[in-house]
């Protein structure tokens, strides 16, 4: 029996503050999928990095998808989200959309090719952009998919590309679990080329990054790497960004694909004293990640890359290849990320996958290093965290330094520190095996969730999922949740409104997983 | 292409029917479950509910992805496949034998006529349903 009506859906509000809607709720699945509706309507939101989506198994409406009703009468279903996933090829110039109808197909990825990403294909092209006028998702969106110098091996090796960010990109290959897990006991290769890179130098370029950005980049010293944000005067987020001092005025930051272009016109607009350049299109990156993935790097290096420690870098040579060698990583294991060349990131993509043979190295897609990251509560721009959030209620206070001085974002931020920010990011375990997704309410918990007698309210809304998925390491459905403070403590009992029903869930210490960064 | 059992009916929202004596069991195809990838929870029925052809009946999630189900025939749960909760990757490994997800008793046989056949399904995919 379904609970019944539910009035109003939990929102996360700009304010930050969380309103206590009455979840007494009969459907379902309306309800439910305005929250979704809601989310891809979100013109505020950057390009969803969330892959995560709702659908049936059937297929674009006729009229969206440009194409006839096929011979065989297929019944079509209106469709709230808009992206296909699938391969371009030579054989099939047409529009994708007129050749996908599989419904499957439409449910696994979500758009990620909105106005954002019309604006990405405004800076000049370089190879890896697609030729216009081939789209990926038909008549919904013309929007021009950029690739990393890496497509082509994606597709040999089978992947399955989908659009995320403005760039399509492999979900996965052999599979999301069995990728995951050989991060956890081996380790993988992740194509994260499509991540921003910007370099700055000169005499103002410290100045420039300490008034950007919320950590001490005083406390960097030259070969170090810090993860830091750029916020808003606010205090909600423009991006994270890892900031690496390269020379004591020379500094590079790495960004989120789909924040590319607003992070650029942002740097430069705050920080217009030093000197900028962008990167991104001549630089490649390949993520290294696993218990094996010093052993395997090493193998190719030209130096010692034991020595390099956590969040710090070092160049050489892997692979014969002038690389920047960085020991960090997404997924919790320890690894590398290598910055190379764009030209060189197909030498250095087969070199690994070839060395690293014998210690059963895979290739991993975007599906795995979102559940890799899960389960380090890591958070994801676009989905954990936003222009609406701010970075103590995220949790990220430790990469926030009011002492070095005035930055953007820094008296809002510090309003909010002493009373305490009246949500916060925390982790949920399921009780079943029910996955939590982005936008999905948290409420207090029920006892009988699915009986919801006339005017018997059965649990409040305190709070949003952002993320969610099952952790294939701890084998258990996890989700990152803003929750109010007052019910924030680990243990804490509370619900997960899943298709209408209120379904167990409890708040977790995180990470789920433990982390195995070299520290 | 994905395995299409020649003895079973399916839907266009990939579904598979087997005539079992007066009685229908349903999953979803080798197709569907490769497309959604990793499944990691199915929502079922009660025994005893009501399905009603073309109507949702479930749900199956995968890692990445929430899709309904759809029922092939109108008719009572007489049974569900009370594995899949515990085993939801059973769907993954064998879509058409133990990951079954109902059986149905239909309330009207004709319904069962009118789903695709396998060379008719295997048609649908290849035409548009697959790449």
């Amino acid at each position: 029996m379904a609970p019944d009506l539910r009035e109003r859906v939990g929102e996360r509000r700009p304010d930050d503050r969380l309103v206590e809607h009455h979840v007494g709720a009969r459907v379902a699945r309306a309800a439910h999928e305005r929250l979704v509706v809601a989310r891809h309507d979100d013109d505020a939101r950057p390009p969803a990095r969330d892959i995560v989506v709702r659908g049936h198994l059937r297929g674009l409406p006729a009229a969206a998808r440009g194409d006839d009703v096929d011979a065989l009468g297929v019944e079509q279903q209106p469709k709230h989200f808009t992206d296909v996933g699938d391969v371009l090829d030579e054989e099939h110039p047409e529009p994708l959309a007129r050749r996908i109808s599989s419904p499957i197909l439409h449910t696994l990825f979500s758009p990620s090719t909105t106005g954002e990403a019309d604006a990405e294909w405004v800076r000049s092209g370089r190879a890896l952009t697609r030729p216009e006028g081939r789209w990926s998702t038909g008549s919904l969106v013309n929007t021009a998919l950029k690739r990393t110098p890496l497509y082509e091996s994606h597709v040999k090796a089978g992947a399955r590309m989908v659009p995320f960010g403005g760039w399509e990109m492999p979900v996965q290959y052999a599979g999301i679990v069995e990728e995951h897990r050989a991060v956890r006991a081996a380790v993988g290769c992740f194509d994260v080329s499509h991540m921003g890179e910007f370099e700055v130098e000169g005499p103002q370029a410290l100045a420039s990054l300490q008034r950007l950005t919320t950590n001490d980049v005083a406390a960097l010293e030259v070969g170090q790497v810090q993860y830091s944000l750029l916020c808003y005067p606010d205090g909600g987020i423009v991006d994270d960004l890892t900031l690496y001092r390269l020379a004591p005025e020379r500094f590079m930051l790495t960004v989120n694909a789909s924040n590319i272009d607003k992070d650029w016109s942002w740097v430069r607009e705050h920080g217009a004293a030093a000197r900028w350049r962008n990167v991104s299109d001549d630089t490649g990156l390949i993520a290294a990640q696993g218990p094996k993935a010093e052993a395997l790097v090493g193998r190719l290096a030209d130096r010692d890359v034991t020595g390099i420690a956590y969040y710090h870098f070092a160049e050489g040579r892997v692979a014969g290849i002038r690389t920047l060698i960085s020991r960090t990583g997404y997924t919790g294991e320890d690894g590398f990320e290598l910055y190379v060349a764009a030209v060189d990131t197909p030498r250095l993509w087969s070199a690994l996958l070839e060395a690293g043979r014998g210690d059963g190295v895979v290739p991993i897609g975007l599906g795995a290093r979102d559940t890799l990251r899960l389960e380090m509560r890591y958070a994801l721009y676009g989905n954990d965290i936003d222009a609406t959030t701010n970075p103590l209620e995220a949790g990220l206070g430790w990469i926030v330094k009011p002492a070095k001085g005035d930055f953007v974002g820094r008296d809002a931020i510090e309003k909010v520190r002493v009373p305490g920010p009246r949500r916060k990011l925390i982790g949920l375990e399921m009780a079943d095996r029910s996955v939590a997704r982005h936008g999905y309410a948290v409420t207090t918990p029920v006892a009988s969730p699915t009986v919801g007698r006339e005017g018997a309210p059965t649990a409040n809304t305190i709070g949003i999922v952002t993320s969610g998925s099952y952790g294939p390491s701890v084998e258990r459905s996890i989700a990152m949740a803003y929750v109010a403070s007052a019910q924030a403590a680990v243990g804490t009992e509370l619900g997960v409104e899943i298709r209408g029903q209120v379904r167990p869930a409890r708040v977790v210490k995180t990470p789920f997983h433990p982390s195995r960064v070299k520290k | 292409m994905a395995n299409v059992p020649a003895d079973l009916k399916y839907t266009r929202e990939h579904e598979w029917a087997k005539r079992e004596g007066d009685r229908v069991r349903v999953g979803i195809t080798a197709f569907a479950q490769d497309q959604l990838g990793d499944v990691v929870f199915v929502e079922l029925p009660k025994v005893g509910a009501k399905v009603t052809a073309h109507q949702a009946f479930g749900v199956v999630e995968s890692v990445k992805a929430v899709s309904d189900l759809f029922a092939p025939v109108s008719g009572e749960v007489l049974e569900i496949n009370a594995e899949l909760p515990q085993k939801p990757e059973t769907v993954n490994k064998d879509p058409y034998g133990k990951g079954w997800m109902i059986l149905v008793k239909p309330s009207n046989a004709g319904e069962l006529d009118q789903l695709l056949t396998a060379q008719q399904y295997e048609e649908f995919v290849a035409q548009g349903g697959g790449h």
